[in-house]
């Protein structure tokens, strides 16, 4: 699949075929890449969009040679329209009652494509721009129950589709390689670079330089102390045990016995070396990973809520402990066993050529067959292993649904079911297990068998010349066949490592990637250095021409206009998906508006500090989140300098004192995971307390008193009637009753504001309102008759 | 009651004599009863695509209000079932793959694919089959490559055996 072109970049096929169907190159504006014929044959598509009609070209014949598919004029278009389906999108062109496929298109292809019409539309004519209001160029034609295109574009409306066309949301490609890059992410896969990331491993690793430099140094030592007890056993028997020329006893009986001692002292040293090695590189390693790992988590805190939403919990979670923790395997294992093997394969190869060439020629024979062997099993391997592991997370994936959910298993008598769920992972994971060890059990004396080949040679060859006396391997003595089959397992070993240390390390600086992707991601709701502090707020807010979309081709809020006095109880009201949810989150500043202004106190928000804003802004969720800790601690969260009194005196406040008191640990209680110890009115009254406690200037109150009894509903009302005093509070209400106290209703639909009034005047007009408090009766007479 | 509770229940279509039309062109699904009625512009949906393809059709009109659930259409004449198949074409343009020809490990992180699939062939990255592919049932799986398009294998032990072969070698 291609990028989005700009007219400038058009391939001269594309322009020939344009001339063909009429289209000037000055006329055309961009082209779009899609990828499926009406058919729903893949085909290469490109749909063209010019200042007076859509085409589309069939580019795949190939050769740089374009074929028209479509041409459509604007004139008498009255709709275009994406629809979505499984697995891409269907663009429609209307012409009242008639409609045509235009064109259809991949996952790839869509997102750019939805954005560019949803820019393109209004230019068209065909809808409303968001917040150009004197557009005269973009007005519709004719009335706005039946919008019709305009024939032609205007020239300051194609100039500024062109400026539009840096904001699309598009897929996008490697610069390098042109491999497409995950959404979530910026990292190209195969143009990661090792080194460039190694280099930044170690420059995080430059506070631990010099444990690092002592790490080295030993491992070096080590190996050669590794090299030394082979090298002795030979020269004891040459000398000692078997010498080629007659000795005095005495003189071998010493030799022996400084040999075994020098044999000994040399593995105690190793060993010893070894162990202060791995000590050192343990601590280093896992040191370098906990940075790391609380470095993600700090930038994971400033990141925006945005940032949340594009990427999935469980994706991050594997970020901040899977990837630290390869990391950290890499670097406590990784680099401790790759520098070792590395040193030990170069300095035993030498040590061989330098005791007899001719023999270690021998020995490298079966090397290159047992690289090759590692390489070809290996992929087998870990095959296996990664079967192993999906059918064990899967395992681990019923066991964790089945324990969490042992409430609804019970109520339902789904203890059965559940076993058998269970039974069936388990046998999964076990035909795995099985398949993977018995395949390792049988390879492991295979590749020793392959690795002996080169025992057996040296032993032949060698042998056979120290009977015979040749001299085809130059001298030969016992102790050097000695050395030579004492040096090869330590040669074949690392060897296979060394084989395999590509892909562990691909594999870990892939991680490592990932992990600096989240440390490189700049917060989207950053805070410009010209801030302005805002340290008493009075609480006026302002939406001016305010629009918004958490895709940006789709906005959910309209031109949103809405001013609110300081001290002001505002209700905002509306169906289910109408916008309300999101005024708030633009009023706390989760995200940022894409176009108009938002301000508070006259200052626009992106302007207030953001320290300012948060210490001011108090919210109570419709799903109240308490963390793990005492009762105690979870009101005083967002002020951690609140004294015992205060905590008192916001949960009395809150009607929370009563049943908080009635526990035998008090604002001691543990809160357990999720708060799921606590009742969902005692929830929401910790979550009022840790509002009165917050004391905001103003306050957001999403609330949820559906699923709780009347008296608790009562006792929560009263506490939110006590935190609302003196505060502008904008208020989503699902019950009319908390309504009734708002200075002003904001009814809500399709992101846009319907009405604004009391609730007696909006009870009394025709409308959404109206409709939703008629509701409201008749699910209050349904539960009050019992239905 | 029962007037205010009708969306909650479920409509039932009656397949005798009920008949569909497809318009490719303009991508339109059109109904019709027997008694003549016809509703233009219907869409269709699969309740279990995966586990019951073909059955339990949702019908909605174009302004998303329901217009009722067909439990098969095997009973509808022809013309309508071919209708209604390419309604449903439409809604899903996941490719299915057909065969495997190539599958190379470009990096341990990148895969490239080469395939047959229903829609012409394609070349295709993803990652590791870990992130990469999805059991959707025992025998089916879902591709999702790096641009997030999709591609099913409905049934792998249906692919041909130097395909499998392929597969074999990463899932």
């Amino acid at each position: 699949m291609g990028h989005t072109l700009r007219q400038e970049t058009f391939p001269p096929g594309m322009v020939a075929a344009l001339a063909a169907a009429g289209v000037a190159r000055r006329d055309t504006l961009a082209a779009f890449p899609a990828d499926m014929l009406p058919s729903g044959r893949f085909a290469d598509l490109w749909l063209i969009f010019a200042r007076d009609r859509f085409v589309v070209l069939d580019g795949t014949a190939g050769g740089g040679q374009f074929a028209a598919l479509r041409n459509e004029p604007f004139d008498g278009i009255t709709g275009v329209d994406v629809r979505d389906t499984i697995g891409g999108a269907v663009v429609l062109v209307s012409r009242g009652e008639t409609r045509r496929e235009l064109v259809r298109c991949n996952h790839a292809s869509e997102r750019g494509l939805k954005t560019a019409l949803a820019k393109f539309k209004p230019h068209l004519g065909l809808e409303s721009p968001l917040s150009a209001k004197d557009d005269a160029s973009a007005k519709p034609s004719e009335s706005p129950e039946t919008p019709k295109a305009l024939a032609r574009l205007s020239d300051d409306s194609a100039r500024r589709f062109l400026g539009q066309l840096d904001e699309l949301d598009e897929q996008r490609y490697c610069g390098t390689c042109g491999l497409p890059i995950k959404r979530d992410s910026a990292v190209c896969p195969i143009c990661v670079n090792p080194g460039r990331t190694l280099l930044r491993i170690l420059a995080l690793s430059s506070a631990y330089k010099r444990p690092l430099v002592l790490l080295f140094a030993l491992l070096g030592i080590t190996i050669l102390f590794r090299l030394a007890p082979p090298y002795i056993m030979g020269k004891m028997f040459d000398i000692a045990l078997a010498p080629q020329q007659p000795s005095p006893v005495t003189y071998r009986v010493g030799f022996l016995l400084v040999a075994v001692g020098a044999y000994f002292v040399a593995n105690v040293l190793a060993a010893v070396l070894r162990i202060w090695a791995g000590r050192i590189a343990v601590r280093v390693g896992s040191s370098i990973s906990r940075d790391l790992r609380e470095n993600v988590f700090r930038h994971l805190q400033i990141l925006s809520l945005g940032y949340f939403s594009r990427h999935k919990t469980g994706a991050l979670m594997t970020r901040v402990n899977g990837d630290t923790q390869q990391l950290q395997g890499f670097l406590v294992d990784g680099v401790q066993y790759s520098l070792v093997s590395i040193l030990e394969v170069t300095l035993i190869t030498t040590v061989l050529f330098f005791l007899n060439w001719r023999l270690a020629l021998l020995v490298v024979l079966p090397a290159p067959v047992v690289v090759i062997a590692t390489k070809l099993v290996w992929k087998r391997i870990m095959r296996l292993f990664r079967r192993y592991w999906e059918v064990m997370s899967r395992m681990s994936a019923v066991l964790n649904d089945s324990l969490r959910g042992v409430r609804v298993v019970k109520a339902f008598g789904g203890e059965r079911q559940e076993i058998e769920r269970f039974e069936r992972a388990s046998g999964n994971w076990f035909k795995a297990a099985v398949e993977a060890e018995l395949f390792w059990i049988t390879l492991t004396p295979l590749l020793s068998l392959i690795v002996g080949v080169g025992l057996y040679l040296v032993m032949a060859a060698g042998g056979h010349a120290l009977i015979t006396g040749s001299t085809v391997f130059g001298v030969v003595s016992l102790g050097l066949i000695v050395q030579f089959t004492q040096y090869l397992p330590m040669l074949y070993a690392p060897l296979q490592i060394v084989t395999r240390l590509n892909e562990w390390l691909t594999r870990s600086m892939t991680a490592a990637e990932r992990i600096f992707e989240i440390l490189d991601t700049p917060p989207d709701i950053a805070e410009h250095p010209k801030t302005v502090a805002l340290p008493a707020m009075k609480g006026a807010i302002e939406l001016r021409d305010v629009s918004f979309g958490y895709e940006k081709h789709s906005p959910v809020i309209k031109r949103l206009n809405l001013n609110i006095a300081s001290g002001e109880l505002i209700g905002l009201v509306g169906h289910s998906g109408a916008g309300k949810s999101t005024t708030i989150n633009l009023i706390t500043r989760l995200y940022d508006v894409d176009e108009g202004a938002l301000l508070i106190d006259g200052v626009d928000i992106r302007d207030i500090r953001i320290e300012d804003l948060r210490r001011q802004i108090g919210v109570v969720l419709q799903e109240t989140f308490l963390f793990v800790g005492t009762v105690a601690e979870n009101i005083a969260y967002g002020r951690r300098d609140a004294s015992r009194e205060d905590i008192l005196a916001a949960a009395k406040m809150a009607n929370a004192h009563d049943f908080i008191m009635s526990r035998p640990d008090g604002y001691d209680s543990e809160v357990e995971e999720g708060g799921n110890n606590f009742s969902s009115g005692e929830k929401q009254r910790l979550a009022i307390a840790r509002a009165i406690l917050h004391n905001p200037r103003i306050l957001i109150l999403d609330e949820a008193t559906s699923s709780v009894d009347t008296k608790t509903e009562q006792q929560i009302q009263q506490a939110i009637r006590r935190l609302t005093v003196g505060r502008t509070t904008l208020a989503i209400a699902h019950r009319l009753s908390t309504l009734r106290g708002a200075s002003r209703l904001v009814v809500m639909e399709k992101g846009e504001i319907k009405d604004v009034g009391t609730h007696e005047e909006l009870s009394n007009r025709p409308g959404v309102y109206q409709d939703l408090v008629k509701a409201h009766s008749e699910m209050s007479s349904l539960i009050a008759v019992g239905v | 009651m029962s007037d205010t509770n009708d969306h909650l229940v479920l409509k039932w279509l009656d397949d005798a004599g009920l008949s569909a039309v497809y318009d490719v062109e303009a991508a339109r699904l059109t109904l019709a009863y027997p008694s003549g009625e016809k509703v233009a512009d219907v869409k269709v949906g699969q309740a279990f695509p995966v586990t019951q393809p073909g059955a339990y059709l949702d019908f909605s009109d174009s302004k998303g209000e329901p217009v009722g659930m067909l439990r098969s259409m095997e009973s509808l004449d022809a013309d309508s079932r071919r209708a209604i198949a390419a309604a449903l074409a439409t809604r899903c343009l996941i490719p299915i793959i057909e065969s495997v020809a190539a599958l190379d490990e470009i990096t341990p992180a990148v895969i490239l694919w080469r395939v047959r699939t229903d829609r012409g062939e394609r070349t295709f990255h993803t990652e590791s089959p870990r992130e990469a592919v999805r059991f959707l049932a025992a025998d089916r799986i879902r591709i999702t490559d790096l641009a997030g398009n999709l591609y099913d294998i409905p049934s792998l032990a249906r692919l041909d055996a130097s395909s499998r072969e392929l597969l074999d070698l990463l899932i």
